[in-house]
Formats: C-alpha cells, sequence, structure tokens
C-alpha cells in the first residue's frame, strides 16, 4: 500500500500526459458489484490511503449508502497502475444502480470515454444493464463487460464447468446483442466484446480475482482451473494468481480510449460549434494550450469548501485564480480552488489540463449541464439529457416557523447537488413541492434534510406528476386578445406524432433552446415525420412541446416572437386543465394582428393573449391527462405466481410477458406509478419475501377515461383552484 | 338617453379642461378617469373634484381594460363621463369602449381638448402637414426590445417627414421616459438594427413639459442631447426630416447654449 504522498505525486505526473490517462466509469444493474468491484480496484492499485483502508464500500460514503448499502451518488476516485512499464492513470466514476438515481449515471457518461459494464454471472443482462449500455452509448462511451460474482455459480448455483461457460456465451451474447442494436453506425462492430479479443472478464469483486484470455494466455491458467480453485475454497489463492485489479486495469487501458483519442469522435458528437474554430481544435485534439473549458456533470456539496463543479475538462488548462464564465448565465467568477481524485480523496492542484476529471470550486452559477469556459461567448456543449423524469412529488413544510428561510437555501442546495429533484413552490399555499424520481428518492432527500442539513420538516404523503396533452387537432382557430384588446392571435393545436415526443425526450431533436437554423431544424423533424415546409418556422421547442409559427407576412411579429415563446413556455409548464406540464402538443401560430405602436403590445399585452389563445385552443381540441407507467419486473418461484399476479392486477397493470427459466418465472408488467405506492411491502407479504424486483421507468400514458374528472378534481383541489377547469369562453374574454 | 362623454383633459392641469367638459362633470351621475398613460401637474385631480364637486373614481388599467365598471355604471345611470389626459380618443386605446356603448344604444359624446400631438409640432415649429407617422418608445423589458418605431423614423426621414416620438409613461410605476432616455434608446436600436441613417449627429427637438409654465423647447444632436438633464416629465422627442426655411429659422432659436432659456413659453 502506496504512502499517500507518494500515490499523490505518481497521480499528479500522470495528469499531465492524456495519452496516459483513462476517464471511465463502472455501470450496472443494482447490486452486480460495481461498489465492490471499484473499491478493490483502487485497493489493488495501492491507492487507498491508511485510513480508509479495509472499510466496506469505500466508494459509498454518504451515511445514507452505508445505512442502505446501495450507491445513491456517483462518486469519483483515481489510481495508478503500471501496464508493460508505463504507467497509467486511471480516472474512475462509479455509478449508482438503482432507476431512482439513474440520472447521475446519463451525466457520469458524459465525463468518461469508456466503461466497464457489470452484470452478476447469476442474474445476467437486467433491465437496467440494458439502460445502462444506452446511456454509455449514447454518450459514444465504450464498453467492455465483466461478469461478476461467479463465486455464486459454483457456491450457491453449484453450476457444473460446462453450465458456467453455457451461462458466460449467453450473458455476453445478451450483453452484445444489447451493444449492437444501440451502437453507434461507425462504431457498430468494431465494439463487439468477445473473451477472445480481450473485451470480457470474469471474476468474483468480491473474493478480488478475474481472469480473462489474455491474461489466462500469458499466464497458463485454464477455466478448470478457476472451477478448481472455486470448487476447492482456495479463493484466496486464485486471487494472488488472478488479482482482480490487476485483470482489469490492463484490461482498460488496453481497449478503452484515452482522452486524446476519444475526444476526436466525442467532441464533434457532444458539441455543435465550429469545429475549425480555435477552440473547435482544441476540443477535438484535446489540447492544453487553449482557454479552459469543462463540462460540469455534478455539483459536489462540501462541508468546507461549499459548492464544488465537477466535470470533464475538454481543452485548455485549469489554474486556480483563473476567470471563468458558466456560459449562458450573466458576469464571471474565479476558479477559487482546482482538485482532483486521488485514490478516494480530492486533493488540490494548483492547475488541470484537457482530457482530466477536474473539480473547481467558486463557480456559483453552475449547474450539472453547464458548460464552463474562460471564453465568454462559445457554443455550449449539447444539454445532457435523461430517460426518465420526477414522477412524485410531496409538499415539504419547516415544522418550526422560524426555519422557514433555512428550508428554502436548503432545498435550493439539494436541488443543485441532485439535479434530478425539481423544488417548486405552490403559488396558493406557499408550500414547496419537491417531485423525485420514486419513493425512495423522495426517502432519503427528506432524510438528508431533516439530518445532514437540520431542518426539521414535514412531508405530506406522496402524489404522482401527472402530464396534459391533447386528444384531437384543432377543428378551427381560436382566437386570444390582448387585455388591451387591440392585438390578436389566432392558435391551432395538435397532438405531436409519437415519434417525435420520444425523439425529443432522447435529446434526438433538441429543446429549451435558441433555434438558430430554421431550415435545419425543420429538416430534423422531417427525419421523424414531419412536413419540412409546415415546420420551416418553429419557435420553440419546450418540454415535449413545439411552438411553430405559421403565419405569412405579418409584420412587426418578429418583435412579439420572443413573447409569445414566454407565452407558449408559461403554458406548456402549466397547461389548462390541471397546471401539470404539458407533452406531445403541437401549437400551431396561424395569425396575428398586431396593434401598429410598440407600446399598446409590449409584455403586459402579448403574453396574456399568447397564454389564453393557446389554452383556449388546447381545451376547444380537448386536453386530458397522462400519468407515470412503470415497468416492472418481478421474479419468483413458480408456485409464487398468483399472489404476483393478484397484487399486479388490483393495481391496474397489463401483464406483458412471463418468462420462464427453471423452476422461477418473471412477471414483466407496466403498471401506473400511482398505484405502486407501497407495492415494497405488498410483494413482500404475497410471496413470503422470495419475490426479487426492479422496475423501470416506462413514461406517460392516457390515464383511463373514467379516471380523468376524479383525478383532475383531485389534482385541482390540491392546488387550490376551482374544481372544474376553465371552458373555452372563459379563454376568449 | 344615456350618455357617455369622453372627456379630454388637456396636457397641463385642471385649467387646461374645456369649460365644455366642466360643464359635462357637474352634470354627471359618475365621473371615471383613467391616468396610466399620461401626466398632468400633481394635485390636478384634487382640484378637478373641487371644481366640479364631486367623487372621480380613478381606474387602473385592468379595468379600464375589462370596461365591466364602467358599462356597469351605464346600465344603472344616465349620465357617464370618462376622463382621460389630452384629446381623448387621440393617443389613448378607449375605442372599444366608444364601440361597446354605441352598441348598446347610448349616445357617446366627445369633448375634445389639448393633446401633445398637435402641441409638441406646433411648440417646436414644425409644419404639421410634414409628419409622418407617429411612434412610441418603450421601456426596453426582458425580452421585448422592439426596433420598429427606429425604422419608422428612418421610413419617416427617407420621405422627408417630421417624425414626433412618444416617450414611455408608467404612471403606476412612477417611471417617465426622459427626451434623453429617448435619445439613448433610440441610438441603441441603431445599433441593434444597424440601418446607419441615425447616429449621434441627428439633430433632434425635445419638448419638455408641453404646454406648462416652465415647458421648454431644445434643439440638439441626439448625441449630445442624451447626456443633459432637461427636468421633469412629460416629454417627447421630434427628428425632424428636411426643413422648410421658416423651420430652421425658429429651430435655430431652440439649440442648446444661451438661447435655451428663451425657448421658454409661458400659456
Ligand atoms: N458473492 C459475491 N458477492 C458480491 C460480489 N461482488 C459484490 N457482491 C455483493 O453484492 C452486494 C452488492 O454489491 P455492491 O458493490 O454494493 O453493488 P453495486 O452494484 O455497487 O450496488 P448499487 O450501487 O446499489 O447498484 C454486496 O453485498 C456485495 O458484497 C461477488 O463477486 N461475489
Ligand atoms: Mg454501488
Amino acid at each position: 500500500m502506496g504512502r499517500r504522498e507518494d500515490n499523490v505525486k505518481l497521480a499528479q505526473d500522470l495528469m499531465d500526459k492524456p495519452k496516459f490517462i483513462r476517464n471511465i466509469g463502472i455501470a450496472a444493474h443494482i447490486d452486480h458489484g460495481k461498489t465492490t468491484l471499484s473499491d478493490n480496484l483502487i485497493a489493488g492499485a495501492g491507492m487507498m490511503s491508511e485510513e480508509l483502508a479495509g472499510k466496506q464500500l469505500l466508494l459509498d460514503f454518504d451515511e445514507q449508502e452505508q445505512a442502505r448499502g446501495i450507491t445513491i451518488n456517483a462518486a469519483n476516485a483515481s489510481m495508478v497502475h503500471k501496464y508493460k512499464g508505463e504507467n497509467y492513470l486511471i480516472n474512475l466514476i462509479d455509478t449508482p444502480g438503482h432507476v431512482d438515481f439513474g440520472g447521475d449515471v446519463t451525466r457520469a457518461m458524459r465525463a468518461v470515454d469508456g466503461c466497464v459494464i457489470v452484470a452478476c454471472a447469476v442474474e445476467g443482462a437486467m433491465p437496467q444493464t440494458e439502460t445502462v449500455i444506452r446511456q454509455a452509448l449514447k454518450e459514444k462511451v465504450r464498453p467492455t463487460l465483466f461478469i461478476n460474482k461467479v463465486d455464486r455459480l459454483i457456491n450457491e448455483l453449484k453450476v457444473t464447468p460446462e453450465e458456467m461457460q453455457r451461462r458466460f456465451v449467453d450473458i455476453i451474447k445478451n450483453v452484445n446483442d444489447l451493444v449492437s442494436k444501440m451502437c453507434p453506425d461507425e462504431f457498430k462492430g468494431k465494439w463487439y466484446m468477445s473473451p477472445e479479443n480481450g473485451t470480457v472478464a470474469f471474476g468474483s469483486a468480491y473474493h478480488n480475482w478475474a481472469i480473462s484470455v489474455p491474461f489466462m494466455g500469458a499466464n497458463g491458467i485454464t477455466f478448470k482451473d478457476i472451477y478448481d480453485h472455486l470448487n476447492g475454497g482456495t479463493q484466496k489463492e486464485l486471487a494472488k494468481k488472478a488479482p482482480l485489479h490487476k485483470v482489469l486495469l490492463d484490461m482498460i487501458i488496453l481497449h478503452l480510449p484515452n482522452p486524446v483519442e476519444a475526444q476526436k469522435y466525442r467532441i464533434p458528437h457532444i458539441w455543435h460549434g465550429d469545429m475549425e474554430s480555435d477552440i473547435g481544435k482544441a476540443m477535438v485534439t484535446c489540447s492544453p494550450n487553449s482557454k479552459p473549458v469543462m463540462m460540469v456533470t455534478k455539483i459536489i456539496i462540501d462541508p468546507h469548501a461549499g459548492e464544488i463543479a465537477s466535470g470533464r475538462l475538454f481543452a485548455g488548462t485549469v489554474e486556480r485564480g483563473q476567470e471563468m464564465f458558466v456560459l449562458g448565465m450573466p458576469g464571471s467568477a474565479r476558479a477559487q480552488a482546482v482538485s482532483v481524485a486521488v485514490g478516494p480523496d480530492r486533493i488540490s492542484v494548483d492547475k488541470a489540463i484537457a482530457g482530466n476529471i477536474v473539480n473547481v470550486a467558486g463557480l456559483r452559477a453552475a449547474i450539472a449541464g453547464s458548460t464552463v469556459s474562460g471564453i465568454e461567448d462559445m457554443e455550449s456543449f449539447e444539454k445532457i439529457v435523461h430517460y426518465s423524469e420526477p414522477v412524485v412529488t410531496v409538499a415539504v413544510e419547516a415544522k418550526h416557523m422560524k426555519d422557514l428561510p433555512k428550508l428554502v437555501e436548503v432545498l435550493r442546495m439539494v436541488a443543485k447537488a441532485d439535479p434530478s429533484l425539481r423544488v417548486e413552490i405552490n403559488q396558493e399555499t406557499g408550500e414547496h413541492l419537491l417531485s423525485g424520481m420514486g419513493e425512495l428518492h423522495l426517502e432519503i432527500t427528506e432524510y438528508r434534510i431533516n439530518n445532514e442539513h437540520g431542518v426539521d420538516i414535514k412531508t405530506s404523503p406522496p402524489i404522482v406528476v401527472y402530464r396534459e396533452t391533447v386528444m384531437n387537432a384543432s377543428e378551427r382557430q381560436f382566437e386570444g386578445k390582448s387585455p388591451n384588446k387591440h392585438n390578436r392571435f389566432y392558435f391551432k393545436v395538435e397532438p405531436l406524432p409519437e415519434t417525435v415526443v420520444a425523439a425529443i425526450k432522447e435529446g434526438k431533436i433538441p429543446s429549451e433552446q435558441r433555434i438558430k437554423d430554421d431550415k435545419a431544424f425543420s429538416k430534423l423533424l422531417s427525419e421523424f415525420g414531419m412536413d419540412k415546409d409546415d415546420m420551416k418556422h418553429v419557435f420553440w421547442v419546450q418540454g415535449s412541446n413545439i411552438f411553430v409559427n405559421n403565419t405569412k407576412g405579418v409584420q412587426y411579429l418578429y418583435e412579439t416572437k420572443e413573447l409569445l415563446i414566454d407565452s407558449f413556455k408559461e403554458a406548456m409548464n402549466r397547461g389548462p386543465r390541471t397546471w401539470e406540464p404539458c407533452e406531445g402538443v403541437l401549437v400551431r401560430l396561424l395569425d396575428a394582428k398586431l396593434h401598429e405602436d410598440t407600446i399598446h403590445r409590449g409584455p403586459g399585452q402579448v403574453i396574456p393573449a399568447g397564454r389564453s389563445g393557446i389554452y383556449g385552443a388546447m381545451v376547444e381540441a380537448g386536453t386530458t391527462l397522462l400519468e407515470p407507467k412503470q415497468k416492472l419486473f418481478v421474479t419468483v418461484p413458480n408456485d409464487l405466481l398468483g399472489g404476483v399476479s393478484r397484487e399486479l392486477t388490483v393495481r391496474r397493470s397489463t401483464i406483458e410477458d412471463m418468462p420462464m427459466e427453471g423452476d422461477q418465472v418473471t412477471v414483466i408488467a407496466k403498471s401506473p406509478v400511482a398505484e405502486l405506492f407501497g407495492f415494497a411491502g405488498a410483494i413482500r407479504g404475497a410471496t413470503q419475501g422470495r419475490a426479487l424486483w426492479s422496475v423501470e421507468f416506462a413514461g406517460f400514458s392516457i390515464i383511463p377515461r373514467e379516471l380523468l374528472d376524479k383525478i383532475t378534481r383531485e389534482i385541482r383541489e390540491r392546488k387550490g383552484l376551482k374544481p372544474d377547469p376553465p371552458t373555452a369562453e372563459y379563454y376568449s374574454a | 338617453m344615456k350618455r357617455l362623454s369622453l372627456i379630454g383633459l388637456g396636457i397641463v392641469d385642471e385649467r387646461s379642461v374645456p369649460l365644455m367638459g366642466i360643464d359635462r362633470m357637474k352634470e354627471a351621475d359618475v365621473v371615471f378617469a383613467e391616468f396610466f398613460t399620461s401626466i398632468l401637474r400633481e394635485g390636478s385631480i384634487q382640484r378637478l373634484k373641487e371644481i366640479i364637486e364631486k367623487e372621480v373614481t380613478v381606474l387602473d388599467r385592468e379595468d379600464v381594460e375589462e370596461k365591466e365598471l364602467i358599462m356597469e355604471a351605464l346600465g344603472s345611470k344616465d349620465n357617464v363621463c370618462f376622463l382621460t389626459a389630452g384629446d381623448p380618443l387621440t393617443a389613448t386605446t378607449h375605442q372599444e369602449l366608444r364601440i361597446d356603448a354605441l352598441k348598446i344604444g347610448c349616445q357617446v359624446d366627445i369633448i375634445n381638448s389639448g393633446s401633445i400631438f398637435t402641441a409638441a409640432g406646433g411648440m417646436s415649429g414644425l409644419q404639421h402637414y410634414k409628419f409622418g407617422r407617429t411612434t412610441t418608445l418603450g421601456f426596453p423589458e426582458e425580452n421585448y426590445f422592439p426596433t420598429s418605431p427606429h425604422e419608422m423614423i428612418c421610413d419617416n426621414m427617407e420621405r422627408g417627414l417630421h417624425s414626433l416620438v412618444l416617450l414611455d409613461i408608467q404612471a403606476h410605476n412612477d417611471r417617465y421616459m426622459t427626451a434623453p432616455e429617448g435619445c439613448d434608446i433610440i441610438l441603441r436600436m441603431e445599433e441593434k438594427a444597424g440601418i446607419g441613417k441615425i447616429g449621434p449627429l441627428t439633430m433632434a427637438v425635445a419638448i419638455v413639459r408641453a404646454g406648462r409654465e416652465d415647458g421648454k423647447v431644445l434643439y440638439a444632436p441626439i448625441g449630445e442631447m442624451k447626456e443633459m438633464d432637461l427636468g421633469g416629465p412629460p416629454h417627447c422627442l421630434i427628428i425632424p426630416g428636411k426643413l422648410h426655411f421658416m423651420e430652421e429659422e425658429v429651430l435655430e432659436l431652440f439649440r442648446s447654449g444661451d438661447h435655451f432659456d428663451k425657448s421658454i413659453r409661458s400659456l
């Protein structure tokens, strides 16, 4: 075990040699052993500082992570490993496996160039395995595979050597199928993973050994040897012959790209500025000789240093004291401190160069997703889009009135550190509404507010987040009038095609940003089946809703464009039926009649006119609610299937498939989140605790007609609104 | 027959209200007023109330736009007055009210009065026949900095016409745009729109506190005027087009410096 100072020195020397750096993520289905693997890699590489050595799951730094035995926050660590006589610096991000924290995986993938997909040998490729592969490939992050928990195959399942091999073949095939399904075209085939080409390893993170075909060849170890060690209970010896860290880190160094290689194809993928510009060239070549450009992927709240922006430095050198701009925010800030991971610790440095994962303190305006740059007016990186959205909300109140100001500050802080949370104020009641990815997510956040931030809070029972949409296309134009009656706007709405909604959600169609090139945008929409000429002038995309300008030759319309966009945003963030956000609505502006004088068509006139015009058109076309659904995977012994089906049917679920394996059956079902509160307890009861289950976000779908009025009224009452939504007449007044 | 009288109060104070208007108010069952787009001297309304010996209900923008209060009054009362500063239905936007009243069979009378539309031109010495389209400069707001006023001024200039440029009045916020602020905004619009017709050397006429005892006219380049302090509101601007020699002669009197004080006009 190296001394801390030596480790720091080793790592710092390598930081300036990007070709000897690997930035990688560890990703997998929940519980497949990511943190155990990460820990043992660090320890094996001798990067554990003495005080931390021996602690279990040390990358699960957080109290709640330790208590629950799951990872909640992606954690950074680094290690130095010698391969063929050269030292390499491996920056690793251990990511969470629970779906509620999947946003951290999405964001971590922006910071890394390669990853190790961990798959449990017993469970194989699971739903989240597919998800993390998708997350990696979307960012052009190259995968390798580690089949973990091989010890369990023999110790628990007592499989034969043949069966063990068959299982490996199955898992590798499944994972490759997933990769080839989602792989960027340029890497199809090239990123195929096999034991023979050295991109697949097997082993036991827990027992600290691993094996790969190249390693077996070089060291004269056979599958039979491994089987014998496992069978004979001599894994310790195996760990000496085939140490986990050596096999895995060799694989990482040999097969995953260094930043210089990776940025060549990753920069054009995530940055749409001018590649021929100086900064474009600097990023593509990972040059340290330019102004720094960093993509923030996480905000860490440090008890001493405050808010630290952590992310990938794609170009230039960042130094302490340097002036940095958070793009899109006014003003600039100074980098008060720069640090990097050494082993599991954060160590201060004077400067860091392109290709590293760095932490910068002092950038208060930065959030996860910000582009931070030494250049004030460059193009930002593409937005990081996470596939799922907050679906559960609780109302939060301070137990003691005096804590209210503190609560406001704490909520701001937790929301900043965790971009998957959403905090809103209910305008009517003044309550704070905290929305998250699931019950666990909110439960943990509540715990932290209470215990770590020391604000006693009361929360309401969880409620589901809904969406609004329109069912049909407008039959006629709806007129929105300005309060002074001198300006009129004419709107129609219609449901957007599902393919378009999906493309927006996946980030294939950019949303909530200025559309610079109308032509390119309409062409992009045409790729998803929309009519190019019809969509020639898209004003804005808000959420998964599109606002298109179909007017012809309206004088001065351009002067009210921004205001109309404001009304569109307001209407989409808060739909007419229940003030929930809208989804999949296409709003068309067909005509406008404007007052001659600008003073009579300012914000106070145009925004309400636009908003009521859009609302009126939606109400006339017919609105409805969408509810969030989750896909459930419940695995039980065959004889307990009855209890599971019963639990699912009372929860308005549809059973989609029931694959069997041996005496186990997996029920795959789709259920409304609203019906899943308390499911954990119920399923435990129904199966004597023998069900293994996991969930996955399955998007929003239309609620049954018979529930529409009831739920509408419930939501409206909760928000302090009149029980019945306004009619179209209300909006035409 | 029910009657709605739209009465202009002129541009100064209770003294600029036509006697005809005062008579109407005295006869009225109810008197409404709006001041969100105009400014009369302080205390004008109080003194007007004393003259007509009756209450005046001042409405805010929403009330006027909704029209509900006025239409209700017309339902129950015979004689309703609605007061606006300036000349009714000129710079203000109350045609809608007039139409609604006519539709329910009311008689609508308009009592005219002085307006900045005519006062500014007269005070400046520029000929009325040579004015182009009027425009208003608003205080820039978030997402709203329209440049069409600048475009309109340029259009007028092109055709040799003068432009009357009204300046934003936000009485509810106690915010009144001054001529120097207006000059600054015009230059910023030029920067944004980049037509190249207007620059700091373009001449402008400021008419400040038109019609009042301390009213003034000033003729100066926009770039210089932008830096000046011309005193309290209301202000407006004229960007002259092609000048007739008579116009030129008058404007010369209003150049800054020595002549400035001589330009004080009293009522
Ligand atoms: N038998 C066996 N158990 C293992 C192995 N690797 C990990 N485990 C156990 O599996 C459980 C989960 O391990 P973690 O490392 O926390 O898994 P994770 O993937 O980080 O979990 P999340 O971060 O919550 O998704 C722990 O109880 C580990 O001790 C292994 O190789 N063999
Ligand atoms: Mg973990």
